[in-house]
């Protein structure tokens, strides 16, 4: 967990520094990381409200940010035997950290686990708003420093760790490519959605195909 | 709007949505949508990553780097930590010998 408390601190006390400048009050600037909790749907918030958007405009911003956790969901429930209260508590702190961490592990059925990384991360995450609102004014951290490097390391070194078939080669380079392509087109928050299920429904109607083809071919073999 | 009732409407949204994945049973319901959803966390992690190189295109092949060093000493140690210790430091090193 501690590499990915390390990429969470600077990036709440960045929030709360730019929240700040948007003219958000500590409640304010702390309530959201208590309610939404996500790093990138909270920054977008404040960039929107400083530009003036529309309520309207914000929440659709966030909703289309949060689709893929729709995913995660149904990933986290095909893996876990939850509960209502299990399906209710993880819900509401679900990250992409959390979710990352416990899926990375094959063997790892436990709900517990997740919950843990889940309320571990919005430990950190609340503090260091905290702390960024506290201390943001005299708080500098170097550009330099890239620890928002952090968080894309730590899904790639997770990412490596789940590579271990050629369907699943196929499925990081379909990925990759819907990425970029939705990157270019500039589908902006939609990105990780579409990019998600593009890869996955890719290479899994692939795989369906294949099996189609090679099941009358290893009978008439058989014949 | 009022901003409290703004992320009062906002956290119900997130929450329906994350909480309506948790409950959904599409995976008993055939192989094809099993081998989906073995598949969806490798394309959201390669999504993210690869976003997340679009971010700053000027250090992409730094970040490159760092990423294979990271991973490939993950690979050889075990140590997951480590592997994002040594990503971080190669990249930092490399942007600073960059810059110089």
């Amino acid at each position: 967990m501690l590499p990915l408390w390390l990429g969470a601190m600077p990036f709440a006390i960045a929030y709360a520094i730019a929240a700040q400048k948007a003219g958000l009050n500590p409640a304010e600037i702390q309530l959201m990381s208590l309610t939404v909790s996500a790093a990138a749907a909270q920054m977008g918030i404040v960039q929107l409200l400083t530009i003036g958007a529309s309520p309207l405009t914000i929440l659709l911003t966030v909703i289309t940010m949060s689709l893929h956790h729709v995913l995660y969901g149904v990933s986290l429930a095909k893996r876990l035997k939850l509960s209502r209260l299990d399906q209710v508590t993880t819900a509401y702190f679900l990250t992409d950290a959390a979710y990352g961490l416990t899926i990375a592990d094959k063997n790892n059925e436990n709900p517990a686990f997740l919950l843990g990384a889940e309320l571990s991360m919005f430990t950190v995450w609340n503090l260091f708003t905290a702390v960024g609102i506290l201390l943001g004014h005299v708080l500098t951290i170097p550009a330099t420093a890239h620890l928002e490097f952090v968080v894309s390391l730590t899904f790639f070194i997770l990412l490596i760790s789940l590579v271990r078939t050629r369907s699943a080669v196929g499925v990081v380079i379909i990925a990759a490519a819907f990425t970029v392509i939705c990157l270019t087109i500039h589908l902006g928050s939609l990105t990780i959605f579409v990019a998600g299920i593009g890869g996955a429904l890719v290479v899994a109607l692939l795989v369906e195909r294949q099996k189609q083809y090679s099941q009358p071919l290893t009978r008439s073999a058989r014949e | 709007m009022n901003l409290l009732l703004l992320l009062t409407i906002i956290t119900g949204a997130t929450f329906l949505l994350r909480f309506a994945g948790l409950t959904l049973k599409v995976a008993q319901t055939s192989p094809f949508w099993e081998r989906f959803l073995q598949f969806v966390p490798i394309s959201i992690f390669t999504a993210l990553v690869v976003s997340s190189l679009y971010t700053a295109p000027e250090l992409l092949t730094l970040k490159i780097i760092a990423l294979a060093a990271g991973a490939g000493v993950m690979w050889r140690t075990r140590q997951f930590g480590l592997g994002v210790v040594t990503g971080l430091a190669v990249l930092w090193i490399l942007s600073l010998v960059s810059t110089s």
